[in-house]
């Protein structure tokens, strides 16, 4: 945990309530930036992708100067579709996700066979994060937490004095991310959210996701760990592991399945590509009573 | 010079939604009234810290900020605001949202259209509210000067020069003091 405040940009895509970040440290000569969360917007009644959200961003990261050094993902995205692999192709830099991505390979592969393009050791990521490991952005110092609850997968990045957290915690009045799919746990992500409250009070905490209540506020990114650790609806300072768990497993039973679950895990698996193309056409299996 | 530049209230349509963020900076229960139709952010002039709204929006020094009130003095004193921590591109919407529904903007709000609740319908509107308190004090002081003491015809002249310097300056102490009070406190759980 350094002293060091890298800016931070945030791109809200309203189709999705996702936040992608670009990261870097303002006034410095290193221009070296990071890629946190990207989405590649895709049309599931269609199966059109279309990269208007990436390209926001990519056109940012060309006016600011900036180079691409790192293409992060907090965990595998089961609402929205990375487009990690796109802004690499157009900006380089080096995909990178926790190693625990092993175990959610593991839990899917028998359910899309998808050996033949995704491999299963995670190479298709150009680096797999190890718990608590140390890397830099720049000359910003950064680490890694891990973070599951949400998926086994869910990892932090601490970069400077800010915390990009995923889906393991939202917004004070929204609270954390849902514990259902498969590999979640409502207890590790309790866990989780200990963790990052632990951390200093001054840490801006960057959301995966903000879902506004309407008509009171508009979408934010940020809150500080003091500010959560206040006024989360859910992990404030007070709620018991067993209130908290109780209450996660009462709201998520029986929710609903995300209308873009099928195509974002098995893109997302791949780094973002979509991955062997039959006969020129690329494909998106639908496996039927599996999920 | 002003540290912030103006646009027009009919180019807010053509911004791009990754360009920045639109802030209302009037009160809750103006906004409560009569609203932009459009993603837009909102802080009480009173309760804004342009470094902390930037950092809750995920918005760099470079952003673009486009800041209304009703006709655009509160959001030319934001706009100084910002400009003085150093945001380069803060625009203020010339004429607030008077000119953005004059132009055809889309608005909304309890104020604008028979789409709000029962709960909305039953408010009065901050502008009748002050023509109210402003009629009561004035007919008030009047009839109290004729029938008891003439120097109560004071009451009646501050009113009236209030209302003159209201109508100068577009800064209502009436209001601000109105917007204060219990029954126009904006329900937060809404």
């Amino acid at each position: 945990m350094t002293t060091q405040k890298p800016d931070v940009r945030g791109f809200y895509d309203t189709t999705t309530a996702t936040w992608t970040y670009v990261v870097w440290a303002d006034g410095n000569a290193d221009k070296r930036c990071a890629v946190i969360d990207s989405v590649l917007d895709y049309d599931i009644h269609s199966g059109r992708s279309t990269t208007v959200s990436a390209d926001r961003v990519i056109d940012f990261i060309k006016g600011k100067g900036l180079e691409v050094q790192w293409i992060l993902e907090t965990h595998v995205h089961a609402d929205h579709l990375t487009a990690a692999a796109y802004i690499k192709e157009k900006l380089g830099g080096t995909t990178g996700i926790s190693r625990h991505i092993l175990k959610v390979l593991e839990t899917w592969q028998p359910i899309f066979h998808n050996e033949d393009d995704t491999p299963i050791d995670g190479s298709q990521f150009g680096h797999l994060f190890a718990d608590d490991e140390a890397f830099s952005i720049g000359p910003v110092e950064a680490q890694i937490i891990h973070t599951p609850g949400h998926t086994p997968a869910d990892t932090t990045y601490i970069i400077g004095d800010a915390a990009f957290v995923g889906d393991a915690m939202f917004l004070p009045d929204i609270g954390t991310g849902r514990c259902d799919f498969p590999g979640g746990s409502a207890e590790d992500s309790f866990r989780s959210t200990r963790k990052l409250l632990a951390l200093p009070g001054a840490v801006r905490m960057y959301v995966g996701h903000d879902y506004p209540p309407e008509g009171k506020r508009d979408a934010a990114c940020m809150a500080t760990v003091a500010e959560q650790k206040k006024a989360n609806m859910r992990v404030h300072e007070g709620i018991s592991r067993e209130d908290f768990v109780a209450r996660r497993k009462r709201d998520d039973d029986g929710k609903p399945v995300p209308k873009l679950l099928l195509p974002s895990l098995q893109v997302n698996l791949r780094a973002g590509s979509f991955g062997k193309a039959l006969h020129g056409v690329q494909y998106i299996k639908i496996p039927l009573n599996k999920i | 010079m002003p540290g912030y530049k103006t646009i027009q209230a009919n180019e807010i349509t053509s911004l791009k939604p990754c360009d920045g963020v639109i802030l209302d900076v009037r009160t809750s229960m103006e906004h409560d009234e009569k609203q932009l139709g459009c993603r837009h952010a909102h802080i009480p002039l009173d309760q804004l810290n342009p470094t902390d709204f930037m950092l809750r929006h995920g918005l760099d020094k470079d952003a673009h900020v486009y800041i209304l009130c009703r006709t655009g003095k509160r959001a030319a004193q934001a706009a100084e605001q910002f400009a003085a921590k150093g945001y380069g591109n803060t625009h203020v919407i010339e004429g607030g949202i008077v000119a953005c529904e004059d132009c055809g903007q889309r608005v909304a709000g309890h104020a604008v259209s028979a789409t709000a609740g029962p709960r909305h319908k039953s408010r009065i509107s901050l502008e009748r509210q002050v023509r109210i308190a402003a009629g009561f004090l004035a007919f008030t002081g009047a009839l109290l000067a004729l029938t008891i003491n003439p120097l109560l015809a004071l009451v009646p002249l501050f009113v009236g020069g209030g209302l003159v310097f209201a109508g100068v300056t577009d800064i209502c102490g009436m209001a601000l003091i109105l917007t204060k009070a219990p029954w126009n406190k904006v329900d937060e759980d809404k």
